[in-house]
């Protein structure tokens, strides 16, 4: 058999008190799309940052083309023609396409005589040659383009087009599908499919099984730091590859059981509102929840979800419409004020590190986060009443099984999964009649997100209203009683959580409504 | 014979552990006591009577240490209110000016009821108003923050060179002492603190500095604004998000950093001075910021790091009036020190580790 493209063997890299790679042999074969599975934090991207030279491994040994090759830095890697698209992309906000993929062309000289070597650029030859990429490759983007206009999905094909552009041989790509719209997931494995055809490799890094199957070739599961298994697709099926992912079968439907309706908790009427920039983010919102209900809200992210979220909390203003709590109507109210404190509302942000906690402070520190909170321990509103403080964090700690040292650790050394659960904790804590939860699994792993869902189908039983954000499809799909579709900050379309449509539902998603094409079609 | 090849590799760890901040602090020592050897050798002196005299001028008999006592409660309030505004995210430079505002209010208040009212209505009254002046000096900026988003670095760096040209204006103006020098008169004994050992100028100010320690400990530890401080602090966002009004508690942590730079100026005035001059202040209110981050913005720490700026300050000036040597030297060596701890400070977030191949 052949030469792999790069054989990576016995690789180890170690940080301050984990092992995130433990001895891993991986090939990556050409004209095969490798994919890397495994739960989130067993290692697959630290392997790739190693293969990418952000990481210097501790131990192992890489061969590139069956040379033995030491990977000092990123350019080393694109001078081997291995390139990465990370999750979070690396391109310049205020720079056009053009102007990103020439920064790669400055980049790639080696020594500082390639710092002059394209001193003068021909943004034009670039631009003819980004389009004749893009055509050739159905990479569909607009070189004259900024990059801060572009969706997601545009950027990533700049992402694509930036690596193309410098002869890559070698396509890492790193949970590529999290941000994309159904229909732009199967442009990608279309692309990628025909793009690995050509003497290529690409290795293909996810934690979904159906991705697995439908375009990988070889698969190697990793589990905590170690392979546990390289497989072809043919020879192995999706159960076979969640047993060796977490070493046991995943539930992946939990039992949602019946629960008792009462009236409308949460209800928002015709609500607008602005984004960071300034521009409308919810366009005439109108939803109602009743006690005991989850009604998820579906969208490709960035339409309006977390905009709708913080509004209701009273973290941004309304500029039109209402939010009533029961009867109360709580529109721009502060943070927690009494209103909410009356009615307990639970809050999930959906940026949890900057905003569900602090990381700086302790688990018990953390545990009172909240006025609320903080009027309850206290003794006499001046001091905190610490001893019962202490009581409620092992509380917390305990009932939600938070893997830490004890209730003095500083949050920042817990893992994310861990940090989901406190918070999760703490807000159940508040015995909410209201809980929004936003992207409350994100990263966690496959126990840790069985965990977490059982908690909010617990909620919906005790009759807790709750709105679930999520990106997640199949955590929507799962959980909810009704599902709103969200497109560019407008409910496209309510559904019935039992009887989904999942093809109406991707449309809907990509603003298209099945019965009527006419009007609001396109993108 | 061949000789072992290591490699010397640096660690994170979250926290540093107390040996090795012993052994940190330690082994800066030496180095400190190196480095200034040679600077002084060079001038002729010989380093170990130099130590000798830093150390007999710090601690040597009873005036000196009640001096260097003295200082350390000066230098401890400095510390405290750099401590108290960098906790909530308020980077105060302005202590120095935050004093003098202080020193004018118990100025102000001492020249007014000295020998009308007794010292147990003037005491009070002048730590009162050093406090607020103080405290609405460090307010001003916090509120330029807030509400132009001026950054207090600048702002309050500035208001420290117009306060002491302000300061200059009443000592050369309405406060004059008739025909004499650009100062005010003394102020009358039941205006300034009682001095509590004969012959030394230990005066009661180190209690009030002992009474803000314990305050700001309490603050931090026990209650929910010192919560609440420390949470707009840490993530303002995360603060907001939990309902903590964090403009309304960014500001009274201004207030209270500023207050506690104007009790020193307080002190400094009726403790030690006992009249008010331009340049009555040594800079103690820029001293503040490095006590209090080498303290780690810990009250603990900082009554260790003021202890150890005053023993510092008095011991050099003693040595250099001794041995005649250049007044800059004794800067210079102020500043080594502090550059070697600072540096040695960093090295305890890490561990050491030596690799043999």
């Amino acid at each position: 058999m052949a030469l792999p493209a790069v054989r990576m063997t016995g690789i180890t890299k170690r940080f301050p008190g984990v092992v995130a790679n433990d001895h891993i042999d991986f090939d990556v074969w050409r004209n095969k799309i490798n994919v890397l599975v495994g739960e989130n934090a067993a290692g697959k991207t630290t392997l790739m940052n190693v293969l990418f030279g952000l990481y210097k491994p501790d131990e192992g040994e890489i061969l590139i083309n069956g040379k033995k090759s030491t990977l000092r830095s990123p350019r080393d890697a694109i001078n081997l023609k291995i390139c990465m698209i990370h999750q979070h992309f690396k391109l310049i906000p205020a720079f056009t396409v053009t102007e990103n993929v020439a920064l790669v062309s400055v980049l790639s000289g080696k020594g500082i005589f390639g710092l002059f070597k394209d001193a003068l650029m021909d943004l034009n030859a670039i631009e003819k040659r980004i389009a004749s990429l893009s055509e050739e490759y159905g990479l569909k983007v607009d070189p004259k383009a900024k990059i801060e206009q572009l969706s997601v999905g545009e950027q990533q094909r700049v992402e694509i087009i930036k690596a193309i552009y410098q002869d890559v041989e070698v396509l890492i790509m790193d949970e590529p599908t999290a941000v994309l719209t159904p229909q732009e997931v199967v442009d990608l494995f279309r692309f990628l499919k025909a793009f690995g055809k050509e003497g290529r490799a690409i290795v293909f890094i996810t934690h979904k099984l159906d991705e697995v199957m439908s375009i990988g070739d070889i698969v190697t599961v990793i589990k905590a730091g170690r392979v546990v298994a390289t497989k072809t697709t043919t020879e192995t099926d999706k159960n076979e590859l969640a047993r060796l992912m977490v070493g046991r079968d995943v539930i992946f439907r939990p039992a949602k059981g019946d629960s008792s309706l009462v009236g409308n908790i949460l209800r928002v009427e015709n609500l607008e509102a602005l984004n960071d920039r300034g521009i409308k983010a919810l366009k005439s919102v109108t939803l109602s929840i009743r006690g005991g209900e989850i009604l998820g809200i579906a969208g490709v992210s960035g339409n309006g979800q977390k905009e709708l979220a913080e509004v209701i909390m009273g973290l941004r203003k309304a500029t039109k419409g209402n939010v009533f709590l029961e009867d109360d109507n709580v529109t721009n109210c502060p943070p927690f004020d009494r209103g909410r404190i009356k009615h307990s509302v639970g809050y999930i942000p959906e940026d949890r590190l900057s905003r569900g906690l602090i990381l700086d402070f302790s688990i018990r520190d953390n545990a009172i986060l909240g006025s609320d909170l903080l009027t309850s321990f206290t003794k006499n509103r001046i001091l905190l009443d610490y001893k019962n403080i202490s009581k409620h964090a092992k509380n917390l700690v305990s009932s939600f099984d938070v893997k830490t040292t004890g209730i003095e650790a500083i949050a920042r050394t817990l893992s994310g999964g861990n940090l989901q659960k406190l918070i999760l904790a703490r807000e159940l804590s508040r015995k909410p009649r209201l809980l929004i939860a936003c992207d409350p699994t994100r990263g966690l792993d496959v126990g840790a997100t069985e965990f977490v869902r059982q908690k909010l189908l617990d909620l919906r039983k005790d009759g807790v209203a709750t709105l679930l954000i999520s990106e997640d499809l199949d955590e929507i799909l799962s959980m909810s009683d009704f599902i709103a579709v969200i497109f560019e900050g407008e409910i496209m379309k309510i559904l019935s959580g039992g009887t989904v449509d999942i093809e109406e539902m991707g449309l809907l998603m990509a603003g298209v409504r099945k019965n009527s094409e006419s009007s609001e079609g396109s993108r | 014979m061949r000789l072992p090849r290591i490699r010397i590799k640096f660690e994170e760890r979250a926290f540093p552990t107390f040996q090795t901040t012993l052994l940190t602090s330690f082994v800066a020592l030496l180095i400190v006591l190196g480095v200034c050897s040679v600077f002084l050798v060079n001038t002729g002196v010989n380093p170990f009577i130099a130590y000798y005299l830093i150390v007999r001028g710090a601690f040597g008999n009873v005036m000196t240490f009640a001096e260097t006592i003295s200082l350390t409660g000066t230098l401890l309030l400095s510390g405290l209110a750099v401590t108290v505004a960098f906790r909530v995210g308020f980077f105060n430079i302005g202590v120095e000016g935050q004093l003098i505002t202080g020193a004018i209010a118990a100025t102000g208040v001492g020249l007014a009821l000295g020998g009308v009212m007794p010292i147990f209505v003037n005491i009070p009254l002048i730590i009162l108003a050093s406090f607020v002046a103080g405290g609405l000096t460090s307010f001003v900026p916090g509120a330029f923050k807030v509400k132009f988003r001026a950054n207090e670095v600048l702002t309050t760096l500035m208001l420290n060179a117009i306060l002491a040209l302000v300061l200059s204006w009443l000592c050369h103006g309405p406060w004059r002492e008739p025909g004499g020098w650009p100062e005010t008169v003394a102020l009358d004994a039941s205006a300034t603190l009682p001095v509590l050992m004969a012959r030394t100028r230990l005066h009661a100010g180190i209690f009030i500095a002992i009474a803000a320690l314990i305050a700001v400990y309490i603050l931090f530890k026990k209650t929910t604004l010192g919560y609440k401080i420390r949470a707009v602090g840490a993530n303002p966002d995360a603060a907001y998000s939990h309902g903590i009004k964090r403009t309304e508690i960014f500001l009274t942590a201004a207030f209270l950093s500023g207050g506690l730079g104007g009790l020193m100026g307080a002190i400094e005035i009726t403790g030690v001075q006992h009249y008010l001059f331009p340049n009555f202040s040594l800079g103690y209110g820029y001293i503040g910021v490095m006590i209090a981050l080498i303290g780690r913005l810990n009250p603990v720490g900082v009554v260790i790091a003021a202890f150890s700026f005053a023993a510092l300050i008095n011991g050099s000036q003693v040595m250099q009036t001794t041995t005649g040597i250049p007044f800059e030297l004794t800067n210079a060596i102020q500043a080594v020190t502090l550059i070697i701890f600072t540096s040695a400070e960093i090295l305890n977030f890490y561990k050491i580790r030596v690799i043999r191949k």
